[in-house]
């Protein structure tokens, strides 16, 4: 009788474990660090210079930090950039994703896209990041961002507010990505 | 008073110069004005899960305003009459549907199909003219109209009303309806179809249209904004416009006046024909 217990109780243990290592492995926080992460290089964007002989410097490194986050075949959906455009820019692998934030970098300065933070109850300002294990592997990350960014060639400042949508995939990096932004508004003052 | 002769004469000729100067509009063919129009799709488009195709159909979108210098283009698609003549001239080969490579009894205003893309450049070349670039097709597609759905607006319409005509039959011209000849169910002569704004027939329907470009279904995010002329290179070659099989009913993305399609360059199908373009000097 003994016997049969830890043997059943060795079957249970080994079913445990087995049934652990299958489910993909988040690290607590990843959600957060994620879109903390994507939030900082976004940010840096504009992190670059033209030095005095007219070289750029520092443009390639904000674009390759940023790019680290997507694998090669990311699928995005974002908003344009571009005056002469309408509608939403599907972009379909890294070198079109690289291309687009290359624009942002060479057009936009004092990027400052925040997470807006809410206080409810006891709790004071909670950045709201939204997430959920896919049932594939990788994970599902949303949450709401307010783009604020001045126009490098005559500085005049906008505002909008939108959401962030990001899919991992098991190997942590971005596989889909999708930017909504909205109600694209001119910052004056009064 | 012979000092006003002369100045009378002079003001005569000056004024009679830029007339005598301008070429004669090339016969058959629509001067399209320069300037910026709306390329793409600029409405949204409602995906659901279950609507594959439009889910895949963002190869339209951004939509982008682009510049286009004058240019003109064919009235009517290349009829097999115009083909044979095309083909006397260069021996070429005939299409594989015309009897002893003759143009079918009766058909010689029907416009020509089963010929690939090398043979309508080669036609075109041989006119002294050139395929459309993708962006020029839209834009004379659009018949003047800024950024609507179809050549004639934004109105649906049941293009199943037209798959039941009767075929190869001036009938359709004493028809009410929208100017557009798609999903008629089978190919019927040119100009069977009210013109759109620009004066061009058949626009979005009878045959599909061979263009210059090659396809490229990212393209439009980075295009550029002037003149395009599509992707260095690539697989397929762009086909734009209805036709004649294009499934019927209301709203279907094929009658858009954005629906970008393509084709394999060597492929000779009963649903491609195609018109020309030229410059204007």
């Amino acid at each position: 009788m003994r016997k049969l217990v830890i043997f059943l109780t060795l079957i249970s243990a080994l079913s445990v474990w087995e049934l652990k290592a299958q489910r993909p492995e988040v690290a607590t926080g990843e959600p957060e660090r994620l879109a903390s992460e994507w939030m900082a290089r976004l940010n840096a964007l504009d992190d670059w210079s033209i030095s005095f002989d007219k070289k750029e410097e520092g443009l390639d490194q904000v674009l390759d930090s940023m790019m680290e986050l997507y694998a090669p075949d990311v699928l995005a959906e974002v908003p344009p950039n571009d005056k002469d455009q309408i509608g939403p820019v599907v972009l379909r692998g890294s070198a079109q994703l690289r291309k687009y934030f290359e624009k942002i970098a060479r057009t936009q300065v004092r990027l400052d896209y925040i997470i807006p933070r809410q206080t409810a109850k006891q709790f004071e300002g909670i950045e709201l990041v939204y997430s959920k294990e896919l049932p594939w592997g990788g994970l599902g990350v949303s949450f709401p961002v307010i783009a604020v960014y001045s126009m490098r060639e005559d500085r005049r400042r906008f505002m909008s507010p939108g959401m962030v949508v990001l899919q991992t995939g098991e190997d942590k990096k971005i596989h889909r990505l999708r930017l909504y932004l909205t109600e694209l508004a001119e910052v004056v003052a009064l | 008073m012979k000092t006003r002769a002369i100045f009378a004469l002079l003001c005569f000729v000056c004024a009679a110069m830029p007339i005598a100067a301008q070429k004669p509009m090339p016969e058959g063919m629509v001067l399209i004005p320069a300037g910026k129009f709306w390329m793409g799709r600029a409405v949204t488009l409602v995906v659901d899960s279950i609507n594959v195709r439009a889910r895949d159909s963002y190869d339209d979108v951004p939509a982008n305003n682009v510049y286009l210098d004058a240019f003109l283009i064919d009235k009517y698609e290349v009829t097999n009459a115009d083909y044979a003549k095309f083909l006397a001239a260069k021996s070429g080969k005939a299409p594989w549907h015309w009897p002893q490579g003759n143009i079918p009894k009766g058909e010689e205003k029907i416009p020509v199909y089963n010929v690939n893309w090398f043979e309508a450049t080669g036609y075109c070349m041989w006119a002294g003219k050139r395929l459309p670039t993708e962006a020029e097709w839209e834009k004379a597609a659009r018949g003047g109209l800024d950024r609507k759905i179809y050549s004639w607006g934004d109105d649906d319409i049941d293009t199943s009303e037209f798959r039941r005509l009767p075929p190869a039959s001036n009938a359709t011209k004493s028809r009410k309806g929208p100017p557009e000849a798609a999903g008629s169910g089978k190919v019927v002569p040119v100009g069977s179809f009210p013109p759109n704004g620009y004066g061009l027939y058949d626009i979005g329907g009878n045959v599909s249209e061979w263009l210059s470009d090659w396809y490229y279904d990212n393209y439009y995010p980075f295009m550029p904004k002037k003149n395009p002329r599509g992707p260095e290179t690539g697989l397929y070659r762009s086909v734009r416009g209805a036709n004649w099989a294009s499934a019927a009913g209301e709203g279907h993305p094929a009658h858009t006046v954005y629906f970008r399609n393509f084709s394999d360059p060597e492929l000779r199908i009963t649903t491609i024909g195609f018109r020309c373009a030229k410059d204007p000097n």
